[in-house]
């Protein structure tokens, strides 16, 4: 992902550089839904909701 | 009242909780320390994004409302905070299905019920080219050491470009 370091940035490079952060954080997450690793977060909460 | 959750952590700090109707969030405080340009700065390290995510949805459609779901992203939020006292939270709405407002709403109905004078708040708007308005806010714990530096630094990176549009 573009990272922005220039001090005098324009808000639109502000306002593209957290949109494009978090298009990535969903595209991410939906990825993350079809992972083993998301089985074991489903397991975990499970578990958790006994208690 | 609000829903158990647990802290998986990893590089955006995760934190996940499921719903009576086994909806599946994920609440993440994601790293951003470019956000005002100077790497160096001596809070870089300490910004991180807000987002509540839909990890995963059994049903068609999303409850009316739920309530719990509000206390229980305070209760991650004082959480964090614990974990990292200096952290400082920028929250901007997903605008791609033009719902930003409604999440603004919502953002701020929470924090204004759940916030214990603990937190501060400091709302502003970023506006494109095009005109395009996205409300951001940026939290801080109230004893942050950096405060002032921080607000100063949010208000110039707003302002700057707000007085050439």
């Amino acid at each position: 992902m573009e990272t922005i370091v220039n001090t005098n940035r324009t808000q639109d490079q502000v306002i593209k550089y957290l949109l494009n952060s978090k298009k990535e954080t969903i595209a991410n997450s939906e990825a993350f839904s079809k992972t083993k690793e998301f089985q074991e977060i489903r397991k975990k909460l499970k578990e958790l909701n006994k208690k | 009242m609000s829903y158990s959750f647990f802290f998986e952590g990893g590089i955006e700090n995760s934190y996940y909780f499921e719903t009576n109707n086994g909806i599946i969030y994920k609440v993440i405080f994601k790293p951003t320390p470019y956000l005002f340009g100077d790497k160096k700065s001596f809070f870089s390290d300490s910004i991180f994004e807000f987002s509540i995510i839909i990890q995963f949805n059994p049903n068609e459609k999303l409850p009316a409302t739920d309530s719990k779901i509000g206390a229980t992203s305070a209760e991650i939020f004082k959480d964090f905070y614990l974990k990292k006292g200096n952290t400082i939270t920028i929250y901007i709405c997903d605008s791609s299905d033009d719902k930003q407002s409604i999440r603004k709403r919502k953002f701020e109905i929470w924090f204004t019920k759940y916030n214990s004078t603990d937190f501060f708040k400091i709302d502003k708007v970023l506006v494109d080219a095009q005109n395009n308005r996205f409300p951001i806010s940026l939290i801080l714990n109230d004893k942050n050491p950096y405060r002032n530096e921080i607000l100063d630094s949010f208000t110039k990176l707003i302002n700057q470009n707000n007085e050439n549009k």
